[in-house]
């Protein structure tokens, strides 16, 4: 059987109806850094960022259809790495695939470190003056991924059994307090749902908020490798895609107008410009404005709860990543090792701990860097959103006769509004106040260590052109060759999956 | 009264142990595994064994984790359950059984075969297996054994899901092991 016939006979599957679909469509996250995040783009742009935040729907959508049309030609476990590489060549797979995982993490997990107890004590006033006495409540974030790490060290698995009350716990929390801070009598008035914005409402302005709108989004991809499991997909995805995107872009429509009604946006730092809802601050004051002196107890205990859940998270998923990359040859040997007991990746969870806990002491746990962290995770992000939609463009170019079982639809018109809406965010991915250089240098250095490293495996270790792309039949006969009655390849060959 | 039945037959499933985790493709790992595997049959020297897949939930993330499960006839009656592990605390200094449940000196007796068996000990030794649990039960032995390689990690933030493979030398062991459990446990 041809390659090509065995890619249709694995397409045609087509199992998953539309209710798995929705359901694994992006969830609401109310991690601390995409709380703040609206919390300040509500602040500072009010009605300006809800226009940013549906543009955002619209690019995260044209770019979804994009991601699953390259996991219906290339149904692999390398996933991003095989789309870019089969597009572009291995140096900007590499590139792209550190850039989406690795990168992504160094800012974003950083962030969520440092805001983690930041978050969670704030609304404690008494724990809040005693942490900050004690050198800072973001070390408790700190705390956090030493305390998870060492459980995971010991193969102890927490909040596995409480998942589901936490997913479910943090929608009714964002929720009950969205809806309560609409439907009490309005503490500040307002022009419109969301306020005026402080920075203006042209367009440039605009823009300069959509990278911020962008992190509401994040995984917005998650449904794509779905694409071809599904029964027409090609009508299904879009449209859960749509309601997922569209039940989140609610939810924080809600919550954002409440935190405009309720909350004063007073300037607290009249020299640099900061305003209440620039600041964690701003959630204590929310919640006792909505429920009293039950509500920053509520969401104290929901950000500790969901600090402490998503750091977990980290630390029981990268290890087990970062010895996938071991056995497969893109990490030395010894992440491989296992503690003879317990069977725990103990060198990937050391190398998980210290990525966020030494970027956050680097950082002094200061609050202030939080909105760079975010932004330059979101240029990381971007950054393989583009080379995937260019991988993208190229097949369907050079290669039309390949089996796709999603096609995206109206060729290249989401192409054309994703690229250019997230080159356009990269651009302008400074809000007013901010300065560029904050975002730009620490993503450029991290990118070009990157892409030095990405050339240097290519050249130097693989001794292969970093340019060429690689045939797509090939790499699916890597693939479908390991199917049963075909014989190994070799494992040299799965080295070439950095990721 | 009818909505009021469905609704918390809906709520029932939403919040029941088992439930799915969203974004989870069942079979999807466990084609990967097969691949890795590249056998055409779930049998190895006349020896058929089973794969399951399961899922292990974490906020925002899950694992889907595969088990290969043994059977092999008892000589023994009665009932038991023991766990295998590696001893030492840096480096696998030898094979330790611990027993949950059941006879203390079938457990020891059990040890004791692991130990003799050099074919079966020289692949436990390098293999790695996250857990492995013999249970004795209507005169069969029931082997459990969850390898690390063939799972998958499936993240919401960042948004990715990469499968983690079965080394070729780790496949070799673990057919070993899965060949020499049931030579043992079959005169046990």
């Amino acid at each position: 059987m041809s390659i090509n016939d065995r890619l249709t006979a694995h397409l045609n599957r087509g199992t998953v109806g539309f209710p798995t679909a929705l359901a694994s469509t992006i969830g609401l996250i109310m991690a601390s850094p995409v709380i703040l995040t609206a919390t300040m783009g509500f602040g500072i742009g009010g009605s300006a960022f809800a226009l940013a935040m549906l543009l955002a729907v619209v690019m995260m959508l044209a770019q979804a259809t994009t991601f699953a049309e390259a996991a219906s030609i290339l149904p692999t476990t390398g996933s991003v790495y095989d789309y870019i590489n089969c597009g572009m060549g291995r140096f900007f797979a590499i590139t792209g695939t550190l850039s989406a995982y690795l990168i992504v993490h160094v800012f974003a997990g950083t962030a969520e470190t440092i805001l983690a107890g930041v978050m969670a004590l704030v609304n404690f006033e008494h724990l809040n003056t005693l942490a900050e006495s004690a050198g800072g409540s973001w070390l408790l974030g700190v705390g956090f991924v030493l305390v998870f790490g060492v459980l995971n060290a010991f193969g102890v698995s927490a909040f596995g059994r409480a998942e589901i009350i936490l997913t479910f716990g943090m929608w009714t929390t964002l929720m009950v307090f969205g809806v309560l801070g609409l439907i009490a009598a309005p503490a500040v008035q307002l022009e419109g749902w969301f306020g005026e914005s402080l920075v203006g409402t042209d367009l440039v302005t605009v823009l300069s908020l959509v990278g911020m709108a962008m992190f509401m989004f994040v995984g917005c991809e998650f449904v794509t490798p779905l694409a071809p499991d599904l029964r027409q997909s090609a009508k299904v995805m879009p449209r859960a895609m749509m309601l997922g995107l569209m039940g989140v872009a609610t939810c924080m429509f809600i919550y954002g107008a409440a935190m405009k009604r309720q909350v004063e946006n007073v300037v607290l730092d009249a020299a640099s410009g900061v305003h209440l809802l620039d600041t964690p601050m701003a959630i204590p004051r929310f919640a006792e404005q909505v429920m009293g002196q039950i509500g920053p107890l509520w969401l104290g205990i929901g950000f500790l709860f969901a600090g402490a859940a998503t750091i977990n998270t980290l630390m029981a998923g990268v290890p087990r990543i970062l010895y996938g990359m071991a056995v497969d040859g893109a990490l030395p040997k010894v992440f491989t090792y296992l503690h003879p007991r317990f069977k725990t990746p103990l060198l990937c969870i050391l190398v998980a701990m210290l990525i966020p806990c030494l970027h956050a002491l680097y950082l002094g746990g200061n609050t202030d860097n939080i909105m760079h962290l975010v932004l330059a995770a979101v240029c990381a992000w971007s950054f393989a959103y583009l080379l995937v939609t260019l991988s993208v463009v190229i097949l369907r170019i050079r290669r039309p006769d390949l089996p796709r079982a999603y096609r995206s639809p109206w060729f290249p018109l989401p192409q054309i509004v994703s690229s250019i809406g997230i080159l356009l965010g990269m651009w302008f991915i400074t809000p007013p106040g901010m300065n560029p250089a904050d975002i730009y240098v620490p993503f450029g250095v991290m990118l070009g260590v990157t892409a030095t490293y990405a050339l240097f495996w290519t050249l130097v270790v693989q001794k292969v052109n970093p340019f060429k792309p690689a045939c797509v039949e090939e790499v699916l006969a890597k693939e479908f060759n390991h199917e049963p009655g075909h014989a190994h390849a070799s494992y040299s060959d799965l080295a070439a999956k950095t990721v | 009264m009818q909505v009021i039945a469905t609704l918390r037959q809906k709520l029932f499933e939403l919040f029941r142990a088992d439930r799915a985790p969203s974004g989870y493709r069942p079979g999807v790992t466990l084609a990967h595994l097969r691949r890795d595997l590249g056998l055409a049959t779930l049998e190895v020297d006349g020896v058929a064994f089973e794969i399951v897949e399961r899922t292990e939930s974490q906020l925002l993330m899950h694992l889907v984790l595969t088990e290969y499960v043994l059977r092999a006839p008892a000589a023994a009656g009665g009932a038991g359950s023991f766990e295998v592990h590696h001893g030492g605390a840096i480096r696998r200094s030898g094979i330790h059984v611990r027993r949950r449940s059941g006879n203390q000196a079938l457990g020891r007796e059990l040890q004791a075969r692991l130990l003799a068996d050099s074919t079966l000990f020289q692949a436990l030794m390098p293999l790695d297996f996250k857990r492995l649990r013999i249970e004795l039960h209507d005169q069969q032995w029931c082997v459990r054994l969850e390898h690390m390689g063939g799972s998958e990690v499936v993240n919401r933030m960042p948004a990715f899901r990469r499968y983690i493979a079965l080394s070729r030398a780790q496949r070799e062991h673990l057919l070993a092991t899965l060949v020499g459990l049931h030579r043992v446990l079959s005169n046990l």
